[in-house]
């Protein structure tokens, strides 16, 4: 019986790694994409390395299983999004100086919004908000 | 330009750039895309029926 647990925590646990290696290949390959584009668009100033590093920090930090899907604005951060249609709405831009920019949408099963968070913060103050509003499960499925 | 109103039946596509783009798959684009940089007199739109008739069918254009 222990032997199973045991073996089912491990199962799981290597489950988990593997898709965190899934998803930190996916965000790489995305970021020189986003790159790639920068390069040729002339809109977009320098990109902000201090938004990427910030990025990576954060998601080490935090362990997010969820993959998010990764955007460059003009200013050259990067804003990392986790959406799911008619449900919630996470999206964190990272400033570069140990803060994010944060607007959280949380939906009821109806897809009406409920309640919702927008400021800058560091990267605890993101993580109570998003446990706050009860979105921590959404982010780490 | 002779000044014409625009329906509601209408049409305005707004260009989004692919750094803003989520996922092309889902149509899930950044909010950002629709805050106006500052540049010219406000976002840049076009209004498909002005161009007269619209295809039948969406796809790629070549």
């Amino acid at each position: 019986m222990l032997d199973t647990t045991i073996t089912d925590a491990c199962k799981k646990r290597t489950a988990i790694s593997e898709s965190r290696v899934a998803h930190s290949r996916a965000y790489e390959a995305r970021i020189r994409t986003l790159r790639g584009y920068a390069a040729e668009d002339d809109d977009i100033g320098k990109v902000n390395e201090d938004s990427i590093n910030y990025f990576w920090a954060f998601m080490k930090v935090t362990g997010f299983e969820r993959q998010a899907g990764l955007v460059m604005l003009d200013s050259g951060d990067f804003r990392a999004v986790w959406r799911e249609n008619e449900g919630h709405d996470i999206g964190l831009r990272f400033l570069g100086n140990q803060q994010v920019m944060h607007v959280i949408f949380k939906r009821g099963a109806g897809g009406q919004l409920t309640e919702r968070a927008v400021g800058t913060d560091s990267f605890d103050g993101v993580i109570k908000q998003i446990k706050r509003l009860g979105l921590l499960q959404f982010v780490k499925e | 330009m002779t000044e014409r109103e625009l329906q509601d039946a209408d049409n305005v596509a707004l260009y989004v750039k692919p750094t803003l783009v989520i996922d092309a798959q889902l149509g899930q684009i950044d909010g950002s895309a629709f805050i106006w940089n500052g540049r010219g007199e406000g976002l840049s739109v076009n209004w498909l029926e002005c161009f007269g008739n619209l295809p039948q069918k969406s796809g790629n254009w070549t």
